[in-house]
């Protein structure tokens, strides 16, 4: 199981419905982790870097805007599968805490 | 000139810090992601961005310092025996007072050899090398008229780094047809550099300022090595790294009644750092 940094995880997640490009991927990161996630850009591509080594990332496609190249990166089916687990990991971890604040409320 | 004139010129001014391969394939892309999420009246980058951009220019490096084709043991190994043979070379070949041509002849060959990754070549001579070497200690004193080309030592420190190049070139040569990486030519100016101070200052491995100066190279490159393991997540570095301890420590352990307390936090921060990095390849294997 491939493990995973928080920041990481929120750039698989923010790439679940769409390719996306830098600024995109930095902008839907910090709306789905409630602004907690506050990717730096040197920090995105060192992650991009290490998740399009693993095979979890790959670049979709390249546009230029206003002169400058925009790269679109796609998350791979090995990604999807990844940050699933993730969550799947993540989830159950939450439910050993939330359970247990249940029972002790009811 | 205008904010966002200058924010971009200092934002490449940051991106200096990555190799010229990665500016060229993200070089403005990564400048057009940086000026998006920047303030537009921003003149100067955040210190939240540039430490990244600098950390990231760092951890680029370091993904580009693996050798390609080969596992990262191999590589690891590779370099731990070229960082040994440089600094043994470097330190222990005399040409002032000890002069031996062959030997030093001998020892360059050997040396381009392991860059090259000519471990055929390496490990024959490797071998002659740490006999030699050891020749007073397994042969006593009969051995000095038979063959005299190396120096004879008499203390286990001075061998033990042959005997750690012979050990890793052995290991490697098991890979059968699986050719090691070649490494930069750089790596010969280490010891042309130390032997040409021989002849400006003939001891100056005992001066004051080159101890300091060895010491802290020593603690920021081992410390350079915790970081690159963190950027590319395996033991590579730390290997290296601890074989090139090994000679020390030998040393340390042959003459622990001359070493008092700063010599002993010295080798144990050098130590420290090493477990640190192996520590630091564990935990963060295959993460992402």
């Amino acid at each position: 199981m491939t493990k995973m940094t928080e920041a990481t995880y929120f750039i698989l997640a923010a790439l679940l419905d769409a390719p996306l490009h830098g600024y995109g991927i930095i902008k839907r990161a910090g709306e789905q982790s409630a602004g907690r996630v506050k990717l730096a850009v040197g920090t995105l591509y060192g992650a991009l870097d290490r998740l399009t080594e693993a095979g979890l990332v790959v670049l979709d496609r390249e546009e230029v805007v206003d002169g400058r190249p925009r790269r679109y990166y796609r998350i791979t089916d090995d990604g999807v599968t990844a940050v699933r687990e993730e969550a799947v990991r993540l989830q159950q971890a939450a439910r050993v805490v939330t359970g247990q604040i249940a029972v002790v409320g009811a | 000139m205008s904010a966002t004139a200058a924010l971009e010129r200092r934002y490449r001014h940051l991106l200096r810090a990555y190799p010229k391969v990665y500016r060229e394939w993200h070089g403005e892309e990564l400048v057009s992601t940086l000026m998006a999420t920047s303030d537009p009246e921003a003149r100067r980058p955040s210190l939240k961005e540039a430490f990244a951009l600098i950390a990231g220019g760092f951890a680029a490096h370091a993904r580009n310092a693996r050798a390609a084709g080969a596992p990262w043991w191999a590589d690891g190994l590779q370099l731990g025996v070229l960082v040994v043979a440089t600094t043994t070379f470097a330190m222990k070949i005399h040409f002032l007072y000890d002069s031996r041509p062959i030997w030093a002849l001998a020892m360059i060959v050997l040396m381009v050899a392991i860059i090259r990754g000519w471990v055929r070549l390496a490990l024959p001579l490797a071998l002659v090398a740490a006999i030699e070497a050891s020749r007073f200690l397994f042969l006593h004193g009969d051995a000095w008229r038979v063959t005299d080309f190396a120096p004879a030592y008499v203390e286990t420190s001075s061998m033990v780094p042959h005997w750690v190049m012979v050990a890793g070139l052995a290991v490697l040569a098991m890979r059968p047809k699986k050719s090691l990486p070649t490494r930069s030519w750089a790596w010969l100016l280490i010891p042309a550099l130390c032997w040409g101070l021989q002849f400006v200052y003939p001891y100056y491995e005992e001066m004051l300022p080159w101890l300091l100066f060895r010491a802290g190279v020593e603690v920021l490159v081992l410390g350079a090595v915790v970081w690159a393991t963190v950027a590319v997540r395996d033991a590579r570095w730390a290997l290296a790294a601890a074989i090139y301890l090994i000679p020390g420590l030998t040393y340390l352990g042959e003459n622990l009644s001359m070493h008092g307390r700063k010599g002993f936090a010295y080798w144990g921060l050098l130590t420290l750092l090493v477990v640190v990095s192996f520590v630091v390849a564990r935990r963060t294997r295959q993460k992402v």
